[in-house]
């Protein structure tokens, strides 16, 4: 087990490293001028040459990358350009709000889409069922800041139930979160559907009724609990989907986290600030299933050896 | 009918019958496979909403009309001059809608060809010569995967400059890895089956059998994802429209609309609905092909 956990430990490694050489490029080696862009493009020449210099951005490519790690590792992310802020510092302080609403939409998907699962594959192919994965397969089709900025229409102006966006308690939470649920849950659905429908043919399933176990007995003893091992794995690959649609679903409703920062940042071109945002939610994805994997191969040994 | 069939010189009587059956087999068909049927309809008229744009709508899409806007300078709701309202530029949103159809595609499918092109030659690499290739190449496609799409599209058109071909190269560049990791699992299946084996013993090149033997027989998978890959492509273009990253206005994109429907939506709801909906139905009708021909090609779901 431990030769399995250092050889993903060694790849996780390769890929954080890989990471840091695809941002660095993207921050210091595409732009035309760095230097031009933090100076302004009425800056005298004077200027943008010592901040050139003060950046090492005069030094080759390889050292300007060492530099570069060496930084990160102190956890220094750059300076904004707009804001002349450490990036990392903006961005720890808006962890928590996103962290909350992360964890909001996740529930959301989890609460709509497990139950529905178990509902269609109990009900495979009756009328059921087909409803509920035409509406499925409409959760995946909605762009979520169109279903967000509908949901603020209907539930927020219309009929003033919601605030109309904006970040504080529960009540601010359950409208992004209820967004990102109707598109995300959809995944779950269909996966715990799929899985269900295969586990329900297995032997033990069948000696459980053979036993005289009652229908939901043996739905929820023995299908669902195993069905959910591919569900679980596909949170991990969801947190990375989570992290994305938390962006869009922040610009949608205001809320104050990095996603919106990183939206701001767009609008002003703030390079670092965008790359801070992007390289911090890299490396949770690739640690987040390396945890993921890690604590499968500790419950599961079939995966060790694979 | 009587009088039609002694005018019509007679057919031949092997090429007769095959008409009528033609059809049956045709509704037949539509019958098992309503979600497939429903998605290419809705891909046709798609495609001939962007190709007939400029002939079918009503007005140019980046006029701003005065009686657009109401006094107060609220758009003006759907009337027959503007049978889907205007816009808060007083812009007409049926023209724009249409328009946005083209930028739609054009996204969707070139990001989707690179994607393809991309993805299929590293999985297949990979997958084919096996050892340290393929564990540089999914090392490379795990970083790539590392990074959720629409983030990293973001900071590369924030550094490349917001342009519809730049946005269509970073989709196109940076959305290939999922593809790969498929077309490297059907390869790693299919490569040891037998006539796989014979082209080898008969002496073929290494790319001759990737790319001649083995892909034709991996094909249907590589279709499928290309095909929901569209819908997901034209999802991410929207997302970095809406963000103000993607497409720019005054040229018209669901997704620009949409942010545009964002500060008008409360006194003019029909800003937000249009644009929005066209997003829906063209996503919706990508997911369905691709699940219908998910449906047909999976050797598992016709033995029911």
């Amino acid at each position: 087990m431990y030769a399995y956990i250092l050889r993903r430990l060694f790849s996780a490694v390769i890929v954080l490293f890989g990471i840091s050489v695809v941002t660095f490029l993207l921050i210091y080696a595409i732009p035309a001028d760095p230097a031009r862009m933090i100076a302004g493009p009425k800056a005298p020449e004077s200027v943008v040459l010592t901040i050139r210099h003060q950046l090492g951005l005069d030094q080759p490519l390889p050292l300007q990358y060492i530099h570069y790690v060496w930084r990160l590792l102190h956890g220094d992310l750059g300076t904004s350009y707009t804001y002349n802020l450490p990036v990392a510092t903006m961005i720890v302080q808006r962890l928590w709000p996103t962290a909350e609403l992360a964890l909001g939409c996740w529930l959301a998907e989890l609460i709509i889409g497990i139950p529905l699962g178990i509902y269609t594959a109990r009900h495979a192919r009756r009328l059921g069922d087909y409803i509920v994965s035409a509406l499925a397969l409409i959760g995946i089709s909605l762009p979520l800041f169109w279903l967000g900025l509908l949901l603020l229409y209907w539930l927020a102006y219309q009929v003033p139930i919601f605030p109309l966006g904006g970040f504080g308690g529960l009540r601010y939470l359950i409208l992004p979160s209820l967004t990102y649920g109707i598109t995300g849950a959809a995944y779950y659905t269909r996966l715990l559907k799929s899985s269900m429908l295969e586990v329900m043919q297995q032997d033990y399933v069948r000696t459980a009724r053979a036993k005289g176990a009652g229908e939901s007995r043996v739905t929820f003893r023995h299908v669902v609990r195993n069905a959910l091992i591919p569900v679980v794995t596909f949170a991990g690959i969801d947190f990375s989907y989570l992290l994305t649609g938390v962006v869009l679903v922040e610009a949608t409703f205001n809320w104050n986290g990095f996603g919106s920062l990183a939206y701001t940042a767009i609008q002003n071109l703030d390079v670092p600030v965008i790359m801070g945002t992007v390289l911090l939610v890299a490396v949770a994805v690739v640690l987040f299933n390396l945890i993921v994997d890690i604590l499968y191969s500790v419950i599961d040994p079939r995966i060790r050896y694979s | 009918m009587a009088a039609m069939q002694f005018e019509t010189p007679p057919a031949p009587a092997a090429a007769a019958p095959p008409a009528k059956p033609f059809t049956k087999k045709f509704w037949k068909s539509v019958r098992d496979f309503p979600m497939l049927y429903l998605g290419a309809l809705i891909i046709v008229l798609l495609i001939l909403a962007a190709v007939l744009a400029p002939v079918i709508s009503p007005h140019n899409p980046t006029t701003q009309f005065s009686d657009g806007l109401t006094e107060s300078g609220i758009p003006v709701g759907p009337s027959a001059k503007f049978p889907l309202g205007a816009d808060n530029l007083g812009r007409d949103i049926l023209s724009r809608v249409l328009y946005g159809a083209q930028v739609s595609l054009l996204v969707g499918v070139i990001s989707t060809v690179i994607n393809l092109v991309l993805g299929v030659l590293v999985g297949t690499v990979a997958g084919y010569f096996g050892g340290w290739v393929d564990n540089v190449l999914m090392r490379v496609t795990d970083i790539i995967l590392a990074f959720p799409l629409l983030l990293f599209a973001m900071a590369l058109v924030a550094v490349l400059g917001p342009s519809l071909w730049n946005v269509l190269f970073a989709i196109g560049v940076l959305g290939w890895g999922t593809m790969a990791r498929v077309v490297r699992g059907q390869v790693l299946a299919v490569k040891e089956f037998e006539y796989v084996q014979a082209e080898r013993a008969l002496g073929a090149s290494n790319t001759r059998i990737m790319f001649r033997v083995i892909l034709p027989n991996i094909i249907g998978p590589v279709i499928v994802l290309s095909t929901l890959n569209v819908g997901q492509n034209i999802l991410v273009e929207a997302g970095l429209s809406f963000l103000g990253i993607g497409i720019q206005p005054p040229t018209p994109s669901w997704g620009n609309m949409i942010e545009a429907g964002m500060q008008t939506y409360q006194v003019a709801p029909w800003t937000l609905w249009f644009p929005g909906l066209a997003l829906v139905i063209a996503v919706l009708g990508f997911n369905l092909l691709g699940d219908g021909l998910r449906d047909i090609l999976d050797p598992r779901n016709t033995q029911h």
